[in-house]
């Protein structure tokens, strides 16, 4: 094909002989390569903390672990599934599992890999495409170590040198930080949002309730909520 | 002088976890790489529409890669350099997911998400909080990908609309629990105006700055509005709270 062509770098090759590529050689050996160095890095996961215990006998106790776990599950539980299902057909093989290892899916590897089989010039979902998509996350991982690394370096060489009024805003970082997503969130949801606070001013105030059951409860409240009013048509937005 | 926790949050020894951790992701990408070349020739594709490929990737990532760089900022003022750097080069990567594991780690453990609020407990259950809500995205995205194809068949019953309209609620019911903890509820208990006075300025010149970049049309800026939103929020507390004398 001429590269004027949308489609200009598909292979001649007959369909069923570039899939079967993919699925007897290319797949088993990304699968083999995906799977031991994702149960590596399920136990790297751990190490940070593991350290802490090991090199300075630092251990929170299993309580304090399990209520951190707990507001962390509320939150993102669904997400475990959800994600990893709906990426799947966009990433690939391959992207799928760089992806979920190393993270940044709707910000960065979903992208890049569109990007990438663009100009290329193959199809989405075709076996070119699979490879085209792979060779683009797999870019993606280079630029993010090197984008990290030097934000970890010159963020921490930039605060030390700060003076004390400028550093003392950082105390707001954290209320200033949840109101910018609070806000992000409420174009998508309004009401939701003033149904949040109505309800939520009390709950943190006065109910007398663990701190560590809040989440849970507001987000588990909410989320029914929203499932029974969008059932019944009520607060549905229009664009959906 | 420097906090006891936090020379261990920034010592060799986290430095020499986050090689690992990102080492091993590069090891992968790697492995792939060579996979997908060899296999890319073998089914007839052009080394140049590879190569175009690869190119297009790595100018694609320069600006998610700046929208990392900018929300790792909060991660490395919170934590350090090399948690940050762990947690972002081969984390989950949401800052959104790392801070709520951070706050509720420090929650759990009863300290304050600042560096003078924290102590090493407060540290070990954070990293405790991101291993444990993490680790599952990491085994189900390793485990079940070849599973995957089937499940999504079903799951395909669900209704994307629906499901959009419960994740804007749960992340309503989680942030919207965390400001009133850390704006709200310093105001009615203490009468301490600077933190909501902050929350209240970030909410609006977030909400303003996606409004502004959906009618220009560019929605790159989209990933400056936390960075706008804090920094105008902070300094304006800070502003308030000098001129309150405290």
């Amino acid at each position: 094909m001429e590269k004027g062509e949308k489609f200009h770098g598909m292979s001649p090759l007959p369909f069923a002989e570039k899939e079967a590529i993919i699925k007897n050689e290319y797949g088993p050996r990304v699968h083999r390569a995906g799977l031991i160095l994702s149960l590596l890095q399920a136990v790297i996961i751990f190490l940070p903390a593991l350290y802490l215990l090991v090199a300075f006998d630092v251990w929170p106790g299993w309580g304090t672990i399990g209520k951190a776990f707990l507001s962390v599950a509320a939150i993102a539980g669904p997400y475990w599934f959800i994600e990893p299902v709906s990426y799947f057909l966009i990433l690939g093989i391959a992207g799928t599992y760089i992806s979920f290892l190393a993270g940044n899916i709707s910000n960065m590897r979903l992208p890049v890999s569109a990007v990438s089989q663009e100009v290329a010039g193959v199809r989405e979902g075709s076996p070119e495409g699979e490879i085209i998509g792979a060779i683009g996350i797999v870019a993606s991982q280079w630029a993010l170590t090197i984008a990290t690394l030097a934000a970890a370096i010159i963020v921490t060489v930039v605060i030390e040198h700060l003076p004390k009024s400028v550093t003392g805003a950082f105390d707001f970082l954290l209320p200033c930080l949840w109101g910018a997503i609070f806000g992000q969130f409420t174009l998508r949801a309004p009401q939701y949002a003033v149904v949040t606070i109505i309800v939520g001013i009390p709950l943190v105030m006065w109910s007398g309730l663990p701190t560590w059951t809040l989440i849970p409860i507001m987000v588990f409240g909410l989320a029914i909520l929203a499932i029974i009013l969008f059932k019944k048509g009520i607060w549905v937005p229009k664009k959906s | 002088m420097e906090a006891e926790w936090l020379k261990q949050a920034t010592g060799f020894g986290m430095w020499f976890i986050g090689a690992l951790t990102a080492g091993n992701a590069l090891l992968l990408t790697l492995i792939i790489y060579r996979h997908a070349r060899k296999y890319g020739l073998q089914m007839g594709l052009k080394a140049e529409a590879m190569r175009e490929g690869l190119k297009a990737a790595l100018i694609t990532s320069i600006g998610p890669c700046m929208g990392i760089f900018v929300g790792m900022t909060v991660l490395v003022i919170a934590l350090g350099g090399a948690v940050a750097f762990i947690r972002e080069s081969a984390g989950v990567g949401s800052i959104m997911f790392e801070l709520i594991a951070s706050r509720a780690g420090a929650e759990a453990a009863g300290v304050k998400l600042t560096r003078e609020g924290m102590n090493s407990i407060g540290l070990a259950t954070i990293l405790w909080a991101m291993a444990t809500g993490s680790v599952a995205w990491v085994l189900i995205g390793g485990v079940f990908t070849r599973y995957l194809p089937k499940l999504k068949d079903f799951m395909g019953q669900g209704n994307p609309a629906q499901m959009a309209i419960i994740s804007a609620a749960i992340m309503l019911a989680a942030f919207g629990r965390l400001l009133i903890s850390d704006s709200i509820k310093p105001l009615i208990d203490k009468g301490y105006w600077p933190p909501f006075i902050g929350m209240l300025v970030a909410f609006l010149v977030g909400i303003g700055w996606l409004i502004w970049s959906d009618k220009l049309k560019k929605p790159i800026m989209k990933e400056y509005f936390i960075l706008i939103a804090i920094i105008v929020g902070m300094a304006i507390s800070q502003m308030v709270r000098l001129s309150m004398g405290k």
